[in-house]
């Protein structure tokens, strides 16, 4: 099978090129380090790899260093290229090309964002930079797909060709045929350690390409000596999104519309939901006539999968939200304006981009850590990410919030926003804290020089923008949603079977009846008491009593140890066994009475313990092990598990006592 | 004169990096090395950092770092 490779600088728009060729839909967004593994995708009968960007062969960062060791490897076979270099940066980008001219692979070159020179009236003569470069040229707008056919055409007939060499008189002992130059086994080398002497090497090597692509460039393409439009206008833009004031305003207007968005325009999607999954229980309890299977059906199947449709609406629009300040360009300015703020928690701007992609979810962001040169700085940002909420514990949130406040939204300011938006900014808080302490403690060094590269402001890419969404919400509705609805089967089963008699649980109804007599209790209360879940809650309801929990929310609080997302389809089934009620998940467990007191359950205590617990809570199996991936070793995900769970019990208890 | 000294819009060309190893390496692979004609986009009291533009391309240095790059005025060569 052919294979090809798609390189290039970061930013320089090779994913949207790579979904173009392909058909499939990588995350795209206007900063570097989108791209941080390596992807493969089919075009006809060739594999075409997305490989992360890079600056140059001497790797600075570990996503760099997978580029490089991947393009070494090309050399051997000689599998071919497609370099993508950014229009707007070409001398700049052809520096890199050049070096990987001097490894003699065959190459061609998709010069990148053309509607960009067009809008600033600079033009490329191509020809003549195919017939310098002995290579061909396309011109492209990945982002619309102009210049796609002629790219294909070139694959299609293979038209890859070796490009002419930059600085091989540096490397005089190159052979045509020896693959093991000195060019090589130098760059190999620098996967180990480069010297200071080589550095010098280096430093010449840099400047003699320059002044090669310099040369090249004259007459081929002419920077204008003005400020081109799009910069002009970057640059306007930043004076307001990089004012000291009216920058962080703006950043904390944005946010505050983001999260009063996930709010305000889901409630009605999410109550459309809610309900119809009540009435298909009734309807199931009505028209099924075998008892098991109605009980089955209406409190076992239709709750699990309410419990992960109802989410839809908030994590479509959160994704949609946070896509569209990815593909403008605006995070690398929140990087920018952080960073002042951030170098007090030992971290910098560029923690921003992994930090608030954990608002997503934390395995991605954990795995963008990957752009952050800074050994210290990677380290406290994989341990503290997971404490920023994550779409998975929106579900948690919403649910609680909802039980806790139960007037109905008053105009776009809801308190039920506000009380997220808290919780946020305790996530927040508790991320910084933890990041502190541990860059405290480290023992890495701290590396000198802090660099952040500032992409041109783009209007959204509304396909990808939209697509990711998509992507993103199927993901939750496969990935968590099988589980949820797998536990959600097996708690039903747990929920509706007992190791007890009937006669047995009918005497303690009756003793219940007799001790609680304004109680009200109903048999199936005391069934679910003495079900399988009813004596594994039972179980650690000691442990959980000082937190305000009862056995029922114990179960609950179990299986989301494997993902938290997993509590609320718990809850809503735990709640739904034996039930002949069919009202929605929420007023359930606002009526939901503890039969010893007979008082509501789901009391205000209770719930801001249970949403403080979730707040700092380590309850996501697929996070710790990509920590241990990214670390290489189990010592700082068993660590984190130890200390997140610690702290959550300890906060939750606080809480607790403080609103009782 | 020191880079932080450079107005908004001015030019000058790098003469001197007083960085340790590793940052003159990462410098190099963004294309800033000695004899790089660089601009100066945003520069702020308040912040941190300085706003370069290179080819083109803005890169935002952290102001302590950028005090050890020495720099000639464009204008001046």
């Amino acid at each position: 099978m052919n294979r090809i490779a798609l390189v290039g600088k970061p930013n320089s728009g090779k994913s949207s090129l790579f979904n173009l060729l392909t058909g499939l839909n990588q995350k795209i967004g206007n900063y570097s380090g989108v791209t941080v593994e390596k992807k493969s995708g089919r075009f006809q009968d060739t594999t075409i790899t997305d490989l992360p960007g890079l600056n140059s062969l001497w790797p600075n960062t570990a996503d760099e260093q997978i580029s490089q060791s991947f393009i070494l490897n090309l050399v051997h076979d000689r599998t071919p290229i497609i370099f993508v270099a950014n229009a707007n940066q070409l001398s700049d980008n052809l520096v890199l090309f050049s070096e990987i001219a001097d490894l003699q692979i065959p190459s061609v070159l998709v010069i990148n964002f053309m509607d960009e020179l067009q809008k600033n009236k600079i033009k490329i003569d191509t020809a003549t930079l195919e017939s310098r470069l002995n290579c061909r040229v396309i011109m492209m707008n990945s982002r619309k797909g102009t210049g796609l056919d002629q790219l294909k055409k070139v694959l299609e007939k293979s038209d890859f060709r070796i490009p002419n060499s930059f600085c091989r008189s540096l490397y005089d002992t190159f052979d045509e045929d020896e693959v093991n130059n000195i060019y090589i086994s130098s760059l190999l080398k620098t996967q180990v350690k480069i010297t200071e002497d080589k550095l010098a090497t280096i430093d010449q090597e840099f400047a003699q390409r320059q002044m090669l692509v310099n040369k090249l460039l004259n007459g081929v393409i002419e920077y204008n000596e003005k400020d081109d439009a799009m910069q002009l206008r970057t640059r306007k833009i930043d004076k307001v999104l990089l004012h000291p004031f009216w920058g962080i305003l703006i950043f904390l207007f944005v946010m505050l519309l983001v999260f009063q968005s996930v709010f305000s325009f889901s409630s009605y999607p999410m109550d459309w939901i809610d309900s119809l999954f009540a009435y298909l229980s009734g309807q199931s309890n009505a028209y099924i006539k075998i008892n098991w299977l109605a009980d089955l059906v209406s409190n076992g199947i239709l709750p699990g999968l309410a419990g992960v449709l109802i989410f839809i609406p908030q994590i479509a629009i959160l994704f949609l939200l946070l896509g569209i300040l990815e593909n403008t360009g605006y995070l690398s300015r929140i990087s920018n304006i952080s960073d002042n703020f951030l170098q007090w928690f030992g971290l910098s701007g560029k923690s921003v981009i992994p930090l608030m992609s954990s608002w997503a979810c934390a395995i991605p962001a954990i795995m963008s850590t990957r752009t952050i040169d800074d050994q210290r700085e990677r380290m406290a940002v994989i341990f503290a990410a997971p404490l920023m909420t994550c779409s998975a514990r929106l579900p948690v949130y919403t649910i609680l919030i909802a039980v806790l406040v139960p007037e109905e939204s008053r105009g776009f300011f809801d308190i039920r926003g506000l009380i997220l938006l808290l919780l946020y900014l305790l996530g927040v808080i508790a991320t910084l804290a933890v990041a502190y302490f541990i860059n405290r403690r480290t023992k890495l060094a701290e590396s000198q020089l802090w660099t952040l590269e500032m992409p041109l402001y783009r209007s959204p890419n509304w396909r990808n923008v939209f697509y990711n969404m998509y992507l993103k919400t199927r993901s939750f509705v496969m990935e968590a949603g099988k589980v949820i609805f797998m536990i959600s089967m097996i708690l039903w089963f747990l929920a509706s079977n007992s190791p007890k008699k009937i006669t047995f649980i009918e005497d303690r109804h009756l003793e219940y009846l007799e001790k609680y007599p304004e109680s009200d209790i109903s048999i199936e209360s005391v069934k679910l008491e003495y079900s399988y879940a009813g004596y594994l809650g039972k179980l650690i309801e000691p442990a959980i009593k000082p937190l305000g929990y009862d056995w029922k929310i114990g179960i609950a609080l179990l299986t989301s140890f494997a993902a938290r997302e997993v509590f609320v389809g718990t809850l809503s089934t735990i709640y739904s066994v034996g039930s002949e009620d069919t009202q929605p998940i929420i007023k359930r467990l606002r009526n939901e009475t503890n039969i010893k007191t007979g008082q509501a359950q789901f009391n205000t205590a209770t719930s801001i313990s249970l949403l403080i617990f979730y707040v700092f809570a380590m309850q996501c199996m697929s996070t710790l092990a990509v920590v241990r991936k990214e670390t290489g070793q189990w010592k700082y995900a068993i660590w984190q598990f130890v200390l997140f769970t610690a702290l959550a019990y300890i906060a939750a208890f606080l809480s607790y006592r403080m609103f009782i | 004169m020191q880079l932080t000294s450079l107005g908004i819009g001015e030019k000058a060309v790098i003469t001197s990096m007083k960085l340790n190893f590793e940052a003159r390496k990462k410098l190099l692979t963004y294309g800033l090395g000695l004899g790089t004609i660089i601009k100066m986009d945003y520069s702020p009291g308040y912040s941190s950092l300085v706003n370069l533009n290179i080819k083109g391309k803005c890169l935002c240095l952290r102001k302590r770092d950028a005090l050890l790059i020495e720099v000639i005025k464009y204008e001046d060569i």
